[in-house]
């Protein structure tokens, strides 16, 4: 898939700005603050329906307006031209049209632009704190399986009131049946257990995708495994999914995105075993002790827990791979590339790292990538890619003189 | 420059209630102060009006100006099916399809610990009673939102060992409704809650 023309209006500090990226890598230059992350903002809201460094949406509004717009026409291999656009409001809630007419619901939006974003946070994943880790699974998830976005507003919603009654019952010990902790532990179950599911399905394909490219960065020198750690435990299948080559993946998708309904009820059994148990100690504690809140990701290389062992070099190669496999999976899923978002990141990888990167970029649909100077990319490279100049919230063409 | 005493503590009141923000309360005192005297007086009568006219049906919970509410006198109507709904504007949704013919029983809201609403704020304990006295089918008719279903987990796991037929109303497609254009969670819910044919 590919964005065929982008336009905003008012959004951060492009007043108008209108663009036609080419397919391949799209390299867009500028000094700091000149607007160039606001069209990977863009693109990503376009994609998640979130902002990625706003606190309020009403941030991505220029200043004295009242409404920003984006909109970009996607191209589809499998379903053609899509247009979509999304508006902020300074005092109303985001609106989307699709090819003209208003959906009701915003995240609608999610699976018609699929997109990878690698920015300097994302280092962090291999050596920052468990929801970092987390958070790399819900978006990478959502993308793919619209189900489990909407599994998660709810298991959200019934853990927020759950610890409000365990709060309560801490502080005013009553009768917990007659409180009725027993349905708002159900809901918690029922819709986590299917959180605890797509996250193991994931991440068992995601693994060896990642370890055979941090195999190809590192020149068959480190082995990358990937383990989900849910938060509770329970009995692990025999089942294992092996690494096809390429040639044999191919023919396989897309994936079957629905998990069996076998797998899903493992999960809740053992969840709901586990929460009968933990009950009177959530009570004492007056807050939810296990679930889908608290899971995390084990990442060792060759071996060692890449968080505590791994060298600064190590955690970042790893979460390259990680990303590069994301881009995997879910071409893998929807049947084409998503478009990838790099914010800055080549200051952040060595030169072998850097080139390897700039490769897929290069070779692998279409990138949207920016940066203050282009010096660390290859005249080769820079000849195919189309180059844009960014300043004061206007983007031109340039070129890599 | 403050409001005058008065007009401040009309826009607080106004202020209280749901959906309405400060801007659409003061808006809302402005147009009051400026009506006829009469037209005030009207709208202050009404309020006090429904606060002494309108109670709880002591049988179904329903809002009434009857001793008994306008469902629960009708003879004609069948008393071994009950549909439990959370408001009395779900029960007058309800009866205007014309299609139900059996009795209810309104909650007055769902579960929500975040508002300080658990099973002893709802009229839970009042069911009971009505369905020990000859109904033998309860239809749950509660939104399907997360307060909605916790509220029907709640009251099915209660129900189901009395004996009496539970079920609860299919969440799905809107009739007359076009598939492409209907969002994706209502599309999994229509898909969770089919049917075989
Ligand atoms: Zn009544």
């Amino acid at each position: 898939m590919h964005i065929d023309k982008l336009n905003l209006t008012s959004f951060r500090c492009c007043t108008q700005l209108e663009m036609s990226p080419g397919s391949g890598l799209n390299i867009i230059r500028g000094e700091n603050a000149q607007g160039k992350t606001s069209i990977l903002e863009a693109l990503w809201l376009l994609t998640t329906t979130r902002s990625l460094r706003a606190f309020r949406e009403s941030e991505m509004i220029e200043r004295g307006q009242e409404n920003a717009h984006i909109s970009a026409s996607v191209v589809r291999e499998k379903m053609g031209e899509i247009e979509i656009q999304v508006s902020i409001h300074l005092s109303d809630r985001k609106t989307l049209k699709v090819n003209g007419s208003k959906r009701a619901r915003m995240v609608d939006l999610i699976g018609e632009l699929n997109a990878v974003f690698f920015g300097s946070p994302d280092m962090a994943i291999v050596a920052g704190e468990p929801s970092d880790r987390r958070h790399f699974m819900n978006v990478e998830i959502a993308q793919i399986s619209p189900k489990y976005i909407h599994t998660f507003a709810s298991y959200k919603k019934v853990l927020e009131q759950r610890n409000k009654l365990l709060r309560d019952l801490r502080d005013n010990p009553r009768g917990a049946i007659q409180s009725g902790l027993d349905a708002w532990t159900e809901q918690l179950i029922v819709h986590g257990g299917l959180l605890f599911e797509r996250r193991q399905f994931y991440l068992d394909r995601l693994a060896p995708i990642a370890d055979r490219i941090h195999q190809e960065l590192t020149d068959g020198k480190e082995c990358l495994e990937i383990r989900y750690l849910p938060s509770i435990h329970f009995e692990e299948t025999n089942e294992t999914i092996d690494d096809y080559p390429d040639g044999v993946m191919e023919e396989r998708p897309p994936f079957v995105i629905d998990g069996s309904a076998k797998d899903i009820s493992l999960f809740t059994a053992a969840f709901r075993e586990q929460m009968r148990k933990i009950e009177p100690d959530e009570i004492r504690r007056g807050t939810t002790l296990i679930g889908p809140q608290r899971d995390d990701i084990q990442i060792l290389i060759n071996g060692k827990e890449a968080r505590l062992f791994g060298s600064q070099g190590q955690q970042r190669t790893a979460a390259l791979a990680l990303k590069l496999a994301e881009f995997k999976l879910i071409e893998l899923c929807v049947g084409e590339p998503p478009i990838m978002l790099l914010d800055d990141v080549m200051s952040d990888l060595d030169d072998a790292r850097r080139m390897h990167l700039l490769r897929h970029a290069s070779t692998c649909g279409q990138t949207f990538l920016t940066c203050t100077a282009i010096r660390s990319i290859p005249t080769e490279m820079l000849k195919q890619a189309n180059i844009w100049n960014m300043s004061n919230g206007e983007i031109s063409t340039g070129n890599f003189e | 420059m403050h409001f005058a005493k008065p007009l401040a503590r009309l826009v607080s009141e106004l202020e209280r209630l749901p959906g309405i923000g400060p801007k659409s309360a003061q808006r809302m005192a402005f147009h009051i102060l400026r009506q006829p005297r009469e037209e005030a007086a009207q709208l202050a009568n009404a309020i006090l009006q429904v606060k002494e006219s309108i109670r709880l049906c002591p049988e179904c919970s329903n809002f009434t100006d009857q001793e008994i509410c306008e469902v629960c006198s009708d003879t004609r109507r069948d008393r071994a099916i009950m549909c439990v709904v959370a408001e009395t504007r779900d029960l007058i949704a309800m009866e205007k399809t014309g299609e139900y013919k059996g009795i209810y029983h309104v909650l007055q809201g769902l579960l929500s610990p975040m508002d300080n609403i658990t099973p002893d704020m709802l009229k839970i304990r009042e069911l009971f009673p009505r369905i020990m006295n000859g109904v033998n089918e309860v239809i749950l008719a509660l939104n399907p939102t997360t307060e909605g279903q916790t509220t029907t987990f709640y009251l099915a796991s209660r129900l189901k060992p009395l004996g009496v037929k539970v079920s609860q109303i299919a969440h799905g497609l809107p009739a007359g409704g076009d598939l492409e254009y209907a969002d994706q969670a209502t599309l999994i819910s229509a898909l969770e809650w089919r049917r075989e044919i």
